[in-house]
């Protein structure tokens, strides 16, 4: 028996080592999902070297790409410049396109919530001195615009118009010191006129006895022919009264910031 | 009629000028006045009288003045400059801010009396007494600059 397997050793040894390898993979077959104590012990073994191997070889190409092949460098780094400030530029581009759009929005709903009918118009100068407060707006006589037309944003009462001409008009802007507009207080009804005073607004003629607080809105009265009724016009900041007084001294902030107009509408038809 | 024509343009351009100044910066150069001084410094009443008044004009219809507003102030001040020009050695850059330091002065004088006596719009004073400072500055800056323009320009022509 010795002698036989001594004889045919090879090709048993080739036979048993085939029933193992089959006996090992069938095996493995069933429980494929589990790492085995070998392969974990491989694994944990390469590791080292694979991690030594990649990065020597990313060392090697770096120092080959950034420091001795820079053949094309220099031109790419210029088109990457150029191409990076057309970029930019686009950027900036599309999000001032998406600000008009969304104060272009704004003031579309407010024109669909007006009865009378309105025009858009864009602000295009400013007055040329620092003491009147005036606008120039893009629409003018041809556009069917005059005097006298009032002038709103979605936050409120901007203004009217004072000048036209064919294709530009003049609006004479709420604070300006010669513009003044009958208005009542929201919360009481309080009457009142409202004078521009630069920057703020007065409200005039108010009874001491009136019911008006800090905060109050003021809104357009409709008297006076020009404003429709209900537009705001600003809030009350400031109270002072005096009980010799037969009026208050009321100061009102403006609602629009005047300083960033950019779109306005035009109410084409007054209908106070 | 070269000297009109160039006035009245230069006018113009600074005019415009004045109406793209963001209104945020709470006061705005009164380049137009340096004109007007330089007109009441260099030119004689037959021409500078009218020029003054035109360029007023050009600011009233630029700004929210009642036509000939500006009109009337740049020709008071014109002619009180012309009045004083004589001994006055024109050439002088202090006498240039000097100038426009005082006028700038009387120019908001002016204003106050014209707006409270004429006009009916009776707040204006306020303003017009709260800007002045600013105004001064502001002036007097565009002035440093008109005088260095001015002197780059004659530099220019020499060497022509």
């Amino acid at each position: 028996m010795l002698e036989l397997i001594q004889k045919y050793r090879t090709p048993l040894l080739v036979v048993c080592l085939i029933m193992t390898a089959l006996l090992i993979y069938s095996s493995r077959l069933r429980k494929q999902p589990e790492t085995t104590l070998f392969e974990k012990a491989i694994l944990q073994l390469a590791s080292p070297l694979q991690r030594g191997f990649d990065s020597s070889t990313d060392t090697m190409s770096n120092l080959w790409q950034h420091y001795l092949w820079l053949v094309d460098t220099s031109r790419e780094n210029d088109r990457l410049f150029s191409e990076n400030r057309r970029l930019l530029n686009k950027l900036d581009r599309l999000s001032e396109i998406q600000l008009e759009n969304k104060r272009l929005s704004t003031l579309l709903a407010l024109r669909e919530e007006m009865d009378i009918p309105t025009l858009p118009a864009r602000v295009i100068a400013e007055d040329a001195t620092s003491l009147f407060q005036t606008v120039i707006i893009d629409r003018g006589l041809e556009d069917g615009l005059h005097e006298g037309l009032p002038v709103i944003v979605p936050e409120g009462v901007v203004g009217r118009i004072i000048r036209c001409s064919g294709r530009q008009s003049r609006v004479l802007l709420a604070t300006d010191a010669s513009s003044a507009m009958a208005v009542l207080v929201q919360r009481s009804r309080a009457r009142g006129v409202c004078r521009g005073r630069g920057q703020t607004l007065t409200l005039d003629f108010a009874l001491s006895k009136e019911d008006i607080a800090k905060g109050d809105r003021i809104i357009t009265s409709g008297n006076g022919g020009i404003f429709p009724k209900g537009l705001t016009v600003g809030n009350v900041s400031l109270i002072q009264t005096n009980e010799l007084d037969l009026f208050q001294s009321v100061v009102v902030t403006p609602a629009v910031n005047f300083s960033r107009l950019e779109e306005v509408l035009v109410l084409l038809g007054n209908n106070p | 009629m070269r000297a009109l024509f160039v006035y009245l343009s230069l006018g113009l351009m600074f005019a415009v000028t004045e109406t793209l100044v963001p209104s945020a910066m709470f006061v705005k150069p009164n380049l137009l006045l340096l004109l007007v001084l330089t007109l009441g410094l260099r030119e004689k009443v037959i021409l500078g009288g009218p020029l003054s008044w035109l360029l007023g004009g050009l600011q009233d219809a630029l700004s929210g003045a009642s036509l000939g507003l500006f009109g009337l102030v740049y020709l008071i001040l014109y002619l009180t400059v012309r009045s004083i020009a004589g001994p006055l050695n024109s050439e002088s850059p202090i006498l240039l801010l000097f100038l426009v330091f005082s006028s700038t002065l009387l120019q908001g004088l002016i204003l106050i009396f014209t707006l409270g006596f004429l006009a009916e719009h009776g707040t204006y004073w306020r303003q017009v007494l709260t800007v002045i400072p600013g105004q001064l500055l502001v002036n007097l800056l565009a002035g440093l600059l008109f005088l260095q323009c001015s002197s780059m320009l004659s530099r220019y022509r020499r060497h022509r």
